[in-house]
């Protein structure tokens, strides 16, 4: 390849390799830049934590202050916590859901009669494996007038048809024929165990699902996680980009040093 | 000098101003008290970084520009970026690239 009288062309692979500060360089620019990114999409998920503990957090109000009976359930609502005053329904009012909102477990769902509404709100007591043999028994319900925490939900989609007391979901449009009652259009989740048994004995109560944050709460710091990243990539390519001219250029002085020496200055002037 | 040039040293001069309110914002919160007009007015502040974080992403991709044109060295390259970062240094890191851009008029 080179001609005889001259030294031999540096191997492309010698040629990157002398470039090896620059290399380093890069390594270390694109790791800090996606570290960068990385702690602020932990500053965005933990200000997304923040969001969903507020919203838990929130002390409990009289529901009334919050929703009424034949009111739709707002978005605002999910999530809530509030207190009812009222009755449970008679025991055998009480019903069984069992389905895929139960998650394969079996929640026991009474209609609680909430003082001066006129009509029945669903609260979920508590839920049990679904093979248990308590299954088959249904849980009392404490006489007298009660006050309970629930958090409320909104109602649940595509619920069957009571059979034997049980349903599928919690559907209050469907449920509404089933039972004798004007029914709040979204149930609640017990929130506290009280010694009265409200919470059905021997059953757990059912936890919240996280409080739906919006994505946008924390954005800055998710944008500027993406502008990390958007530099590291930068790095990459300005990376790629010098050290290619730089192989380049050696290629071309080694070339024209060679050329030079080959071709003394007869070949100007003639 | 090329329009680019001249861009770049407007644009490292309005960067470099901007970096010295925002790294005066940040000190003016931390070092004064809640109520001071420093932290009353964190919020145009935050404006104020934003924008600087904007711009110095144009800076950097027209000193990308510039040195891909003149073939500049990687180093001289890189420590033109990150001075641009520095309050005060900026200013000097603009004059160090004015003088080489007018030593050596565009190639191509």
């Amino acid at each position: 390849m080179s001609s005889p009288g001259g030294p031999a062309a540096p191997s492309t692979a010698r040629l990157w390799l002398r470039l090896t500060p620059l290399h380093l360089f890069a390594v270390v620019a694109v790791a800090l830049c996606i570290a960068g990114g990385l702690w602020q999409l932990n500053a965005y998920e933990s200000r997304q934590g923040d969001a969903a503990r507020e919203t838990a957090a929130e002390p409990a109000r009289p529901v009334g202050d919050v929703w009424g009976l034949g009111q739709p359930f707002r978005e605002d609502l999910q999530g809530r916590r509030v207190t009812v005053e009222g009755r449970f329904a008679p025991v055998d009012q009480q019903l069984w859901v069992r389905g895929r909102m139960t998650d394969g477990r079996t929640w026991l769902v009474a209609p609680f009669l909430v003082d001066g509404s006129d009509g029945a709100l669903l609260v979920v007591r508590g839920s049990v494996e679904s093979s248990e043999p308590r299954d088959a028994v249904i849980p009392a319900v404490p006489d007298g007038r009660q006050q309970l925490t629930v958090v409320l939900q909104p109602s649940q989609g595509g619920g069957t048809p009571l059979v034997d007391r049980t349903t599928t979901a919690i559907t209050t449009p469907s449920l509404l024929n089933e039972l004798p009652y004007r029914l709040w259009s979204g149930y609640g989740l017990l929130a506290t165990p009280s010694s009265d048994g409200a919470q059905a004995d021997g059953w757990t109560l059912v936890a919240p699902p996280d409080p739906d944050v919006s994505w946008t709460v924390g954005l800055k710091n998710l944008a500027y996680a993406l502008q990390w990243w958007v530099f590291a990539l930068f790095a990459v390519f300005m990376w790629w980009r010098m050290s290619r001219d730089q192989v380049d250029d050696a290629r071309a002085r080694h070339a024209a040093a060679v050329h030079g020496r080959d071709q003394p200055a007869d070949s100007l002037g003639a | 000098m090329s329009r680019l040039a001249v861009a770049y040293r407007v644009l490292a001069w309005v960067v470099g101003v901007n970096l010295l309110v925002v790294f005066a914002g940040f000190f003016g919160k931390i070092l004064t008290d809640e109520g001071s007009w420093w932290n009353r007015n964190q919020d145009t502040f935050l404006v104020i970084d934003q924008v600087h974080g904007f711009l110095f992403m144009v800076l950097v991709v027209i000193i990308a520009v510039l040195a891909n044109r003149h073939r500049w060295k990687p180093v001289f390259t890189i420590t033109t970026m990150l001075l641009a970062t520095v309050p005060f240094v900026s200013f000097w890191a603009e004059r160090r690239t004015t003088h080489v851009l007018r030593a050596e008029p565009a190639p191509r």
